[in-house]
């Protein structure tokens, strides 16, 4: 990994945490970043058409599998802008979701940026 | 046990996310699991019902169209064999979904992000689970084609033998064919024991069996009946045919000696037959009764010979 980009005191990801799970693989590492990101465009698409329909078990489903991949990358902040879109889905909450949906946003171009060189 | 020296186990993993998708893969292929993935309940269901030899299901709890919670039940609900081992993904700090996971039919859970010696770990268990169930699965075929067959002879017992009749005797009647039912007694066979011990009886029985065996065809069946007594099911089997299928078994029986520990023994047999071209009525007690009859008289008639009725 290179010298961190913007904020060196808040990182993205848990590297040694997310290496432990790859097996230390860090090529494998780089696909699943890749995975991810691919996989977060299409789920804010659909968070957003969610949002505006108001479907709830959309928005706590997406959530939760967003949680759920976030957790697997050890993405920290991804995780628990994650977790509080799974909440407000199952709290039928529309605006916590919008700013978690906000929150999402921010943290996801962290992860961009910190992973720039890596992403195809 | 060394993945590389037995066949590769079959494991499904139901994962709506890509990249736990993947993570799972990677290690599961890894661990030497032949591997097939699913990304969402439905589509689980469909594989596992296509495929025959998923052992091992790895279920995320929360997926889109069906839920992990109920593709175990259905899964439990469909009781195939063999029997597959079920882990369950769950989030923490959930405990209920734990609990109906279990009591949906999960054999084990894992929590989410999951920790990868710990799955191997406890896929290791599972294996272990598949293992035990295959033994008692072996066993019991084992023990079932046991109460179907004689001990000596390896010919179908009597309870078998009656219950393959009473199947073929339904098929002739729908493919409108005939049958032959053959009761075969070893001539003076209580001299034989008498004369050189049961052992030798023993051996003659043996033999007796394999020769008929072996002049039957593939789809004839020969079950022991009693002690010396040997019961035939000839399907696809005329009255006439019947005759030659006789005359060929007693030549075959005394054509040549039975070697024993005690020396060759000259050995002959008795048969009655009947088919369903001569019948009125036609049952199994009536084709069993009719041939025993038909027994009785080529006995009487001086043995070595058989007798149609």
């Amino acid at each position: 990994m290179d010298e961190k980009k913007d904020n060196p005191t808040k990182v993205p990801i848990d590297l040694e945490s997310a290496l432990d799970r790859t097996g230390n693989d860090e090529e494998f590492l780089y696909e699943l970043i890749n995975i991810y990101v691919d996989d977060y465009e299409d789920k804010k698409e659909e968070l957003k058409s969610a949002i505006e329909e108001e479907n709830y078990s959309q928005i706590q489903e997406i959530g939760h599998s967003l949680k759920g991949s976030s957790a697997n990358l050890s993405l920290t902040y991804m995780q628990a802008a994650s977790l509080e879109m799974e909440m407000a889905g199952r709290e039928k909450n529309l605006e916590t979701a919008k700013a978690a949906l906000k929150k999402l946003e921010t943290e996801f171009e962290q992860v961009k940026n910190y992973f720039a060189d890596k992403l195809v | 046990m060394n993945p590389e020296h037995k066949n590769k186990i079959h494991l499904m993993i139901a994962e709506d996310d890509r990249v736990s998708c993947r993570l799972l893969e990677k290690h599961t292929k890894a661990w030497g699991f032949e591997v097939t993935i699913a990304q969402d309940g439905a589509s689980a269901w469909k594989v596992f019902q296509e495929s025959e030899n998923i052992q091992i299901a790895i279920l995320d709890w929360m997926m889109p169209k069906l839920s992990g919670i109920e593709l175990c039940q259905k899964i439990r609900e469909k009781n195939q064999e063999p029997y597959v081992y079920l882990i369950i993904l769950t989030s923490k700090n959930c405990p209920e979904d734990i609990i109906s996971g279990l009591s949906a039919g999960a054999d084990d859970y894992i929590i989410k992000p999951f920790n990868p010696p710990e799955l191997r770990a406890r896929l290791k268990t599972g294996e272990r689970i598949i293992e035990l169930e295959h033994e008692l699965r072996k066993a019991r075929q084992k023990f079932q084609e046991l109460a179907m067959h004689d001990g000596l002879t390896n010919l179908l017992n009597r309870v078998a033998i009656m219950e393959e009749l009473t199947g073929e005797i339904a098929r002739a009647y729908r493919t409108d064919s005939s049958l032959c039912t053959l009761m075969l007694d070893i001539d003076h066979f209580k001299q034989i024991n008498d004369t050189y011990g049961h052992q030798v009886g023993d051996e003659v029985l043996i033999e007796i069996a394999a020769r008929l065996k072996t002049e039957l065809r593939i789809y004839d069946r020969i079950g022991r009946y009693g002690g010396e007594e040997f019961f035939i099911v000839l399907s696809n089997c005329t009255w006439e045919f019947g005759h030659n299928v006789a005359n060929r078994l007693l030549k075959r029986i005394s054509g040549t000696p039975v070697q024993t520990q005690a020396g060759p023994i000259q050995v002959a047999a008795s048969i009655g037959f009947t088919s369903t071209d001569k019948l009125k009525q036609i049952t199994p007690e009536i084709m069993l009764s009719v041939s025993d009859k038909a027994l009785y008289l080529a006995k009487n008639k001086g043995r070595n010979c058989f007798v149609a009725l």
